[in-house]
């Protein structure tokens, strides 16, 4: 079961092509500042466009995970954000990205803003995000009273991934497994490797 | 012929900003004023004065300035760009 549903296009597809131009155009203007912080075009396809989220902290680089924005019936609606596989596409599950995206709601207090999971998609809890106005219990926060104020545009989208994730990444944390495997004549040496945030 | 490099105040530079994607370069910025000037003149240059200071975040390097600094304070490199994103709103609650 999944609560969100795919929109339609009921607004003038020219406008929205023509807005959707305009975010693209806006984020190539300042590309490579955003390549250098690790965030990749992967395509393009309106109303469609994907990123891949890199961490350049670490070494080696790593590609945490990557994000496809539809941009179908902007901005009568703000986009929608999928969690995706960046070799395969496919739909990326909580435990599948090695980050938490913080959210301090005070020093001792912080929130994880990737939500769902389990039989419901995940999604990037934040006001701008369509998976955020369409939950139930966010009916009382319109999208709104937020268009055209800066929240649901393509850099804004991106700001706020990068911010609440790779931006956080301290290193990697490398832990020894010791198993003791009876019965077997080897012992295979493992590694658990964990992002540090 | 005078130097023209010699010519330049040493209490002004360029600072570039980032302003919610949109790139623009505030000059001159006199480095003994708090950032929070410079700040503001980087919103009314790229049309995003309507929103309070507060809503913004200031980042360098990944790292949020106290914009009540003065500029000199922060030692920028001829090269730095501040980013200047909106905060989320409050998410991840139910």
């Amino acid at each position: 079961m999944d609560i969100f549903e795919e929109s339609e296009q009921v607004t003038d597809p020219e406008v929205t092509r023509k807005k959707f131009e305009q975010e693209v155009r806006k984020f190539r203007a300042v590309e490579q500042q955003y390549r250098t912080k690790g965030i990749l075009i992967q395509n393009i396809q309106f109303p469609k466009i994907q990123f891949a989220f890199c961490s350049t902290k670490l070494q080696p680089n790593i590609i945490g995970y990557s994000v496809l924005l539809d941009f179908t019936n902007y901005d009568t609606e703000p986009p929608s954000i999928k969690f995706v596989n960046p070799f395969t596409n496919g739909k990326l599950k909580r435990e599948e990205i090695p980050f938490a995206f913080l959210q301090f709601k005070s020093p001792f207090q912080h929130q994880d803003l990737i939500q769902g999971g389990g039989t419901m998609d995940i999604f990037f809890c934040i006001p701008g995000v369509r998976e955020y106005h369409q939950h139930p219990a966010h009916s009382g926060d319109s999208w709104l009273l937020y268009r055209g104020k800066g929240e649901g545009t393509l850099l804004f989208i991106l700001d706020q991934l990068y911010l609440h994730s790779l931006s956080t990444i301290r290193g990697f944390l490398l832990q020894p497994i010791t198993k003791m495997q009876l019965h077997q004549e080897f012992i295979v040496p493992q590694i658990n490797i964990q992002i540090t945030q | 012929m005078k130097d023209q490099k010699n010519d330049k105040n040493p209490n002004q530079r360029s600072l570039t900003f980032i302003v919610n994607g949109t790139e623009t370069i505030v000059d001159p910025v006199n480095v003994n004023q708090p950032l929070h000037v410079s700040v503001n003149k980087a919103l009314q240059q790229t049309g995003n004065s309507g929103r309070p200071l507060g809503d913004w975040q200031v980042l360098f390097n990944d790292q949020p300035l106290d914009i009540n600094k003065k500029v000199e304070e922060f030692n920028f490199p001829d090269n730095a760009v501040i980013f200047l994103s909106l905060k989320a709103g409050q998410g991840g609650h139910f």
